[in-house]
């Protein structure tokens, strides 16, 4: 019983955790800086290289904004997942 | 068991009595006596204790301990043998760390300042002025605090060039709001909401005006509300990376975090005792000024006024 109660804010915390590992960047970056051989590259720090240390801005926008479409979905499911369903309400099953 | 102790017939016996009774009223009777209390509270209280503090148990050690000491394999590790003060002092004369601290204190108060006050406003208009299409702004704010820094850092730097900001603290100072601003007017609107509205219709009749309400009988109801979002803001804004590592590029304009990454790792080489010497003092400030505030910062997360 709790636990399905739970589901709405459970969803919210896990996309909150999915969205800021999926975009990570000072962990990768104090570690490995995505050495060894660009290994160990999220797309937050593949676009730093390539924009900042790279000096190519418009590659590195880009990488960044390929994350757009991840995130956007990791928001709907959260957004959804926040509505009460009407079960949770007292109302009867559907 | 806490029918035999109640026999004695002392306050005390009462007094256990009466918790007992509340204890066994939730379900938790497995917490009155004393064995049991250890194993099911202290014995995981102490493990927790243990995890979060030996992060800086092990930061300190290494800033105390020698080169020899932190390179050998022989001896334990987790104790030091001949302490010194070689790295605290090279981190403190011989790099910019006190310009580092000083930046970071700069930047973090006046941007936490900064958005406490663009966001007191923002959360109250939203949550109270009940304008036409109020709720969406409010759902588009908490939409814009998830766009991560990841993501916004490349146009902002382009605008950062384009304003002659670069390398100076304006610049941080002006960026970190992008984030604050979203938090705390999400974390405000939460606590606005918590205080009843009935005080805000009072005050309407005794003529009052909305900035009159917002000054004398919000802001003092929402003090607690307040003091978490600051701190949340400037813990956030105090460890604020990438921004930071993009802006910034002379040594004496760095932050604590950036500028402790990039100067005392060269190549390869790691100078861990300073290394940790830095982090050890870039992070004490707010673990000291966390745990003044744990009370507030509670209840600023769980809404607050009761009536």
């Amino acid at each position: 019983m709790t636990l399905p109660l739970l589901t709405p804010i459970i969803a919210v915390v896990m996309t909150f955790s999915v969205l800021f590992t999926f975009t990570d960047f000072q962990l990768i970056y104090v570690l490995t800086r995505g050495g060894p051989l660009n290994s160990t590259h999220l797309m937050a720090t593949l676009s730093f290289q390539r924009a900042i240390s790279g000096g190519s801005l418009g590659e590195g926008a880009a990488i960044a904004t390929a994350m757009v479409p991840f995130l956007l979905a990791a928001i709907l499911i959260s957004y959804f997942g926040l509505q009460r369903r009407a079960w949770q309400q007292g109302a009867a099953d559907q | 068991m806490s029918e035999a102790k109640s026999s004695v017939g002392s306050i005390a016996g009462r007094k256990v009595r009466v918790r007992a009774e509340v204890i066994d009223s939730l379900g938790m009777n497995y917490l009155v006596s004393l064995p049991r209390r250890i194993v099911a509270v202290y014995l995981p209280l102490l493990v927790f204790v243990i995890v979060l503090l030996f992060p800086f148990y092990w930061m300190t050690i290494t800033a105390l301990k020698p080169d020899a000491e932190l390179l050998s394999r022989e001896g334990n590790p987790f104790w030091v043998m001949n302490p010194t003060l070689v790295h605290i002092k090279k981190l403190l004369f011989e790099t910019a760390y006190p310009d580092w601290l000083w930046n970071t204190i700069v930047v973090s108060v006046v941007s936490t300042f900064l958005s406490i006050f663009c966001s007191v406003l923002a959360a109250y208009a939203i949550e109270r002025l009940r304008f036409r299409g109020s709720r969406y702004v409010g759902m588009s704010i908490f939409l814009a605090y998830l766009v991560p820094p990841s993501i916004l850092f490349i146009p902002l730097a382009a605008m950062v060039y384009k304003l002659d900001l670069f390398d100076t603290r304006l610049a941080l100072i002006l960026t970190y709001p992008t984030f604050l601003i979203p938090f705390c007017t999400w974390l405000l609107m939460g606590y606005f909401k918590s205080i009843p509205i009935e005080l805000e219709e009072c005050a309407l009749i005794d003529g009052a005006s909305r900035l009159q309400i917002l000054i004398r009988i919000i802001l003092p109801l929402a003090v607690p509300g307040l003091i978490s979002a600051g701190i949340f803001a400037f813990t956030l804004s105090w460890n604020e990376f990438i921004y930071a590592l993009t802006f910034i590029s002379s040594s004496e304009v760095k932050t604590v975090p950036v500028g402790v990454v990039t100067e005392l790792v060269e190549g390869d080489v790691y100078h861990w005792g300073s290394l940790m010497a830095g982090a050890l003092f870039g992070s004490l400030p707010v673990a000291i000024l966390y745990s003044f505030f744990v009370e507030y910062y509670v209840s600023g997360l769980t809404g607050a006024v009761k009536e």
